[in-house]
């Protein structure tokens, strides 16, 4: 993310829709790309970035710069994205058990030979196999690149929740690559 | 070997994200140069969990995206949002020039309670001060309330 002034976040705070623009653009950037790779779905995606947006400007207001606006807007977008993809995959049962099908998709997984597309389809694989918790876990830090310390503040849960989340999520994915792997011989 | 399970773990977690200080690196690699097992898991790890991470493309945001966002807040039937909290202070005492008001207010604040027991104690002094001299007066038996006609020894001197 690029780096925001304290003179343009309060000028957007105040309404100022020029200012909410720059801020904008400097943003929406990770915002739609956590949302996207949260729920795996564009129109999701953009749902959440106009509404964490909305809820920025709204909220701009009330934010006391005591805490990392990056941090700040991460968690904005990862709790709305998490919540609409749990919803989502309650309700149309979206997640597919890995331990038990292997998406088609999947049986493509090899990392030296694939193009952009593959490459976008197999993250889109590895982190279907995986829950909403989980993968925002697995997306800020692998994606976004932040620390165990920024993931604990930006989803308000403990480090130790942070790593037993990675844990689980990267077991997980290493046994969908098993089976892949030995579905392919 | 439990060795391997607490490794294998920290290979999963900490060891892959770069979160061990230097010493626990240096242990975990020491290990790795010695356990095959352990080693397999580490090039594995990072070719499935980091390397497709770190190579995923990042997608463009859609350019309809803030139309679409900038229509809501202008349409919104919420309030726009009022004046930052720690600006609206600053301009208020800006704008009404208040600045040396503040500062007025601040130094009494500051200094007042001093000055306040200061001259309190000087009162006290002065009224200490004038019942001592009303009282070296008394013990000379000059002034009562019954003589107030009769001259003291200074007046009838000088008178």
């Amino acid at each position: 993310m690029q780096d925001i002034s304290t003179d343009i976040l309060i000028k957007a705070s105040e309404g100022d829709l020029k200012a909410f623009e720059t801020v904008y653009e400097r943003t929406s950037g990770f915002v739609f790309n956590v949302a996207l790779r949260i729920l795996n779905n564009r129109e999701n995606a953009e749902e959440v970035t106009q509404e964490v947006f909305l809820i920025l400007y709204h909220q701009l207001k009330d934010f006391r710069f005591e805490s990392s606006f990056k941090t700040w807007v991460y968690r904005i977008t990862a709790n709305y994205a998490v919540n609409l993809a749990k919803k989502e995959s309650g309700k149309l049962r979206n997640t597919v058990e890995y331990d038990e099908t292997v998406s088609p998709a999947a049986s493509k997984l090899d990392v030296s030979s694939l193009e952009v597309e593959e490459k976008k389809q197999m993250i889109e694989t590895l982190l279907n196999a995986i829950n909403p918790e989980q993968r925002a876990c697995v997306v800020l830090r692998n994606i976004e690149g932040l620390s165990y310390e920024e993931i604990a503040q930006a989803l308000q849960i403990n480090i130790n929740t942070v790593r037993s989340r990675l844990k689980r999520a990267r077991e997980k994915l290493l046994t969908l690559k098993k089976k892949v792997s030995y579905g392919h011989l | 070997m439990d060795i391997c399970k607490d490794i294998q773990e920290l290979i999963l977690t900490n060891y892959l994200d770069g979160e061990v200080d230097e010493g626990l690196k240096i242990r975990i690699d020491r290990h790795l140069s010695e356990c095959a097992e352990c080693r397999k898991l580490a090039a594995e790890a990072k070719e499935t969990l980091v390397v497709p991470f770190e190579q995923a493309p990042a997608e463009k945001v859609p350019a309809h995206l803030w139309a679409a966002i900038k229509d809501k807040i202008e349409n919104s039937e919420a309030p726009a949002p009022q004046m930052h909290w720690a600006r609206r202070w600053v301009e208020t005492f800006a704008y009404l020039k208040l600045t040396p008001i503040l500062a007025g207010l601040i130094l009494f604040i500051l200094i007042g309670p001093r000055v306040m027991q200061t001259q309190e104690a000087k009162k006290v002094q002065a009224s200490e001060q004038g019942e001592y001299l009303a009282s070296l007066f008394d013990s000379s038996s000059t002034l009562d309330d019954s003589g107030e006609d009769e001259q003291t020894p200074i007046e009838a001197y000088f008178l």
